[in-house]
């Protein structure tokens, strides 16, 4: 019977003959003694590459890995024209410029010179309530003179309510000066 | 790359024969897994894929270096063929291996061609089909099959010279 070529034996201890070659080859090395001795030679030396392989195996050093890592952050770090650029993005361009034009309106609204707005109305009744509790203390009876006047107008209760009605008037003007 | 680092830089490590380009080409490997990310087919096998971005990479390397180890391959290495009956003598290879001269199948593997160094690697250490060779190194399946074919010849016939020498 014609021998196994060494490719043949090749290719069927890496299993990539067809199943009916696979068998015939596998039938033959089993009889022929020339041809165990080729197919023992030929998988030795996969086993041996195999074995050597393995007994050299080397561990992933850290400085590539850590070296990966550093190109990759390096590669993804935009530069200063790619940043600015970033900026003009209409995401976030918009909302910036609606954010300045906020702020400018506030800082005009707040600027020196506008005097606080307060409701008249407010006012009168803020004032007339501190009148009834305690009406020596209006500005309008600072003076002496004026004091006493008022404390013999707050004598006459009958009086009480129109006395509180016309400082609660006085304070209004005052209100009004401070538009 | 924790999964894959060892495994990938073992095979660049086997490829080049040293350590320092061995570092080189499995970071240069990786920083283009990282880039190329979104061109990797889900299903394929990724180990596969990052092989093939080595053998790339390496042969671009030698080309760089204008073949610089190609000049080791011996002018003889055509397979042999066995048409008659082979001598019933131990092979050389046996005893040979079974000293265990790691060494010296080192110094053997270097003399081989780059494509023929991983060939082996890929068909013998790492355990590929050929079609998954073919794929990882861009060749045809008779390429490789005629590739391991050499390799293996020549490496047989390096090793035997190699006892002979020891003895």
């Amino acid at each position: 019977m014609t021998h196994v070529t060494t490719e043949r034996l090749i290719d069927y201890i890496h299993g990539v003959l067809a199943p009916e070659d696979d068998a015939a080859v596998y039938a033959h090395v089993t009889t022929c003694t020339a041809c165990r001795a080729e197919y023992r030679a030929e998988l030795t030396l996969s086993e041996t590459l195999k074995a050597q392989a393995a007994a050299e195996e080397l561990e992933f050093p850290s400085i590539v890995k850590a070296k990966v890592w550093q190109a990759i952050r390096a590669a993804e770090r935009p530069s200063l024209a790619q940043r600015l650029h970033a900026l003009l993005r209409p995401a976030l361009a918009v909302p910036l410029a609606a954010a300045l034009v906020l702020a400018a309106l506030a800082g005009i609204r707040l600027s020196p010179g506008s005097a606080p707005q307060i409701s008249v109305a407010y006012f009168l009744e803020e004032h007339a309530a501190q009148q009834v509790q305690t009406p020596l203390a209006d500005r309008a009876a600072g003076s002496t003179a004026q004091l006493e006047e008022s404390a013999a107008l707050a004598a006459d209760s009958s009086d009480q309510e129109t006395t509180a009605t016309s400082s609660a008037l006085a304070g209004a003007e005052d209100g009004a000066q401070l538009r | 790359m924790e999964q894959y680092g060892k495994a990938t830089y073992n095979f660049a490590f086997r490829l080049t024969g040293n350590e320092p380009d061995a570092r080189d080409l499995t970071q240069e490997a990786f920083i283009r897994v990282y880039r190329a990310w979104r061109s990797f087919q889900p299903g394929t096998s990724f180990l596969s894929w990052i092989y093939r971005i080595v053998t790339n990479l390496y042969r671009d390397e030698l080309r760089r270096r204008k073949g610089r180890f190609q000049g080791e391959i011996p002018e003889d290495n055509a397979p042999q063929e066995y048409g008659g009956e082979k001598p019933l003598a131990v092979n050389p290879i046996d005893t040979y291996l079974e000293r265990q001269l790691s060494e010296s199948l080192s110094k053997s593997l270097n003399a081989l061609s780059p494509e023929q160094r991983q060939v082996l690697i890929l068909a013998d250490i790492e355990e590929y089909s050929y079609q998954e060779i073919s794929e990882i190194m861009g060749c045809s399946i008779g390429t490789v099959r005629s590739r391991l074919h050499r390799a293996r010849a020549l490496l047989r016939k390096l090793l035997t010279r190699e006892q002979r020498r020891s003895l």
